[in-house]
């Protein structure tokens, strides 16, 4: 029985041994062949997918790199005398907290170009600390009650010249008759919400509209180009003074 | 017939196609060999050569460059925050001035007005005057804004009286302003 299984041993043995003797020149060819695929999926296609991912990265490296760049070119192209302009006329359009001393500015104004006389008025501040909407929903405003002496059409003029003075204001109700009249009126105002400024994010220049909107609020009538009345800027020493320690968020950064 | 009387061996044919085969199969061997290695080489340069490092460093001057100019960045954010708010007021507010206007310039000139009332998109009017005519022209222009629906609409008669005494015609209209 172990001789047996000693033959069949060796009679494999031989058979193994004369197979290598025959297929013995192949051996290299097929090693290299093996290790050229084993080479493609260890090395070549992870290094074709890196190759893909730095790309990627060199993509949005390249997208950053181009925004900061725009950046760069407008921010030092940018006029500061002119955004300095600009952010004046748009904060006395739209303060950032009760203007009181411009809303007396500005009916004083409208007043004084239309020869409408203001009567009495009354403020209906609300809550000093917190925010009054009406009308345009989500602004907070000021509304008052002003009665008017002048006809009619006298009252309409008022209306237009105070919608072309800042801030900005809507008309609520007009009642006019006879020689007198009165008008409920609004101004708004908007605190600036504490936002983080990110160089590296794209800046959006201003569009057509935009400009068209600063040249429009640049030539309302407003504080700096308004001749004031001596009794209303003395009258408004007091209250402006309240009003900016009560209600006006200078800069939220 | 004896094969070993052939002068062509067949044990020679065989080995050369034995031969010929293994030449192959080395040639085949040998191109995967240089394809493999060019194209690993290849990968590896041009993984080399990719720019992200010196894009990442242009990056970071450009911006302490930018950084420079903050201040400036902040006033065109306020700027901005401004223009959008004040955009949406005027474009929401109301303004009843072009239809008052209109309104008001269809009075006739012997007809007064006695009392004019606006108020959340309503406008009330009430006019008075000594002639039925003027009266009848000024309710027949607003009857016609009424139709067309431009300045306003639901037109309504409040009243219409005469007033013995002062010997005038009194008319009120209300209606909406679209």
């Amino acid at each position: 029985m172990e001789i047996e299984s000693g033959k069949k041993f060796n009679v494999e043995l031989n058979n193994l041994l004369t197979l290598y003797r025959h297929y013995k020149d192949y051996l290299l060819p097929f090693g290299v062949i093996l290790a050229c695929i084993l080479i493609v999926f260890i090395v070549v296609i992870p290094q074709f997918q890196q190759y893909l991912v730095l790309q990627g990265q060199l993509k949005v490296e390249m997208q950053k790199l181009n925004v900061l760049k725009a950046n760069y070119n407008f921010l030092s192209n940018l006029d500061s005398s002119k955004s300095d302009a600009d952010y004046n006329a748009l904060t006395l359009a739209l303060p950032s907290g009760k203007d009181f001393a411009g809303i007396l500015n500005a009916i004083s104004y409208a007043s004084a170009k239309t020869g409408v006389v203001v009567g009495d008025f009354q403020f209906s501040v609300g809550s000093l600390s917190g925010n009054n909407t009406e009308g345009v929903s989500a602004y907070p405003s000021i509304k008052i009650d002003i009665n008017l002496v002048g006809n009619t059409q006298s009252v309409i003029q008022f209306i237009q010249e105070l919608y072309k003075t800042a801030p900005a204001s809507e008309v609520l109700s007009i009642k006019a008759g006879g020689n007198s009249g009165g008008i409920t009126v609004i101004f708004y105002y908007k605190p600036f919400l504490p936002q983080q400024v990110d160089d590296s994010a794209p800046v959006a220049v201003l569009s057509e509209k935009d400009t068209a909107l600063i040249k429009n609020v640049s030539s309302w009538n407003n504080a700096l180009n308004q001749p004031q009345l001596p009794s209303i800027s003395s009258l408004l020493s007091g209250v402006s003074t309240q009003a900016a320690s009560l209600g006006n968020n200078s800069s939220p950064f | 017939m004896n094969n070993n009387i052939n002068l062509i061996s067949n044990q020679n044919v065989g080995l050369e196609k034995e031969l010929r085969r293994l030449k192959k199969f080395r040639l085949i061997s040998l191109i995967c060999l240089i394809t493999v290695s060019l194209v690993s080489v290849l990968i590896f340069v041009l993984n080399l050569t990719l720019p992200l490092d010196s894009v990442k460093k242009e990056q970071a001057t450009t911006a302490v460059s930018v950084v420079t100019f903050h201040k400036k960045l902040v006033m065109y954010t306020l700027i901005t925050d401004r223009i959008k708010n004040i955009s949406n007021i005027l474009s929401q507010r109301g303004n009843y001035i072009p239809q008052i206007d209109e309104v008001l310039g269809k009075i006739p000139a012997d007809v007064s007005v006695d009392e004019l009332n606006v108020k959340t998109g309503a406008i009330s009017v009430f006019v008075s005057s000594a002639t039925l005519l003027s009266i009848n022209k000024f309710m027949d222009d607003m009857v016609s804004f009424a139709e067309k629906g431009k300045v306003i609409n639901d037109l309504i008669i409040q009243s219409f009286s005469l007033d013995a005494a002062s010997g005038k015609y009194s008319l009120g209209l209300t209606a909406n302003i679209p």
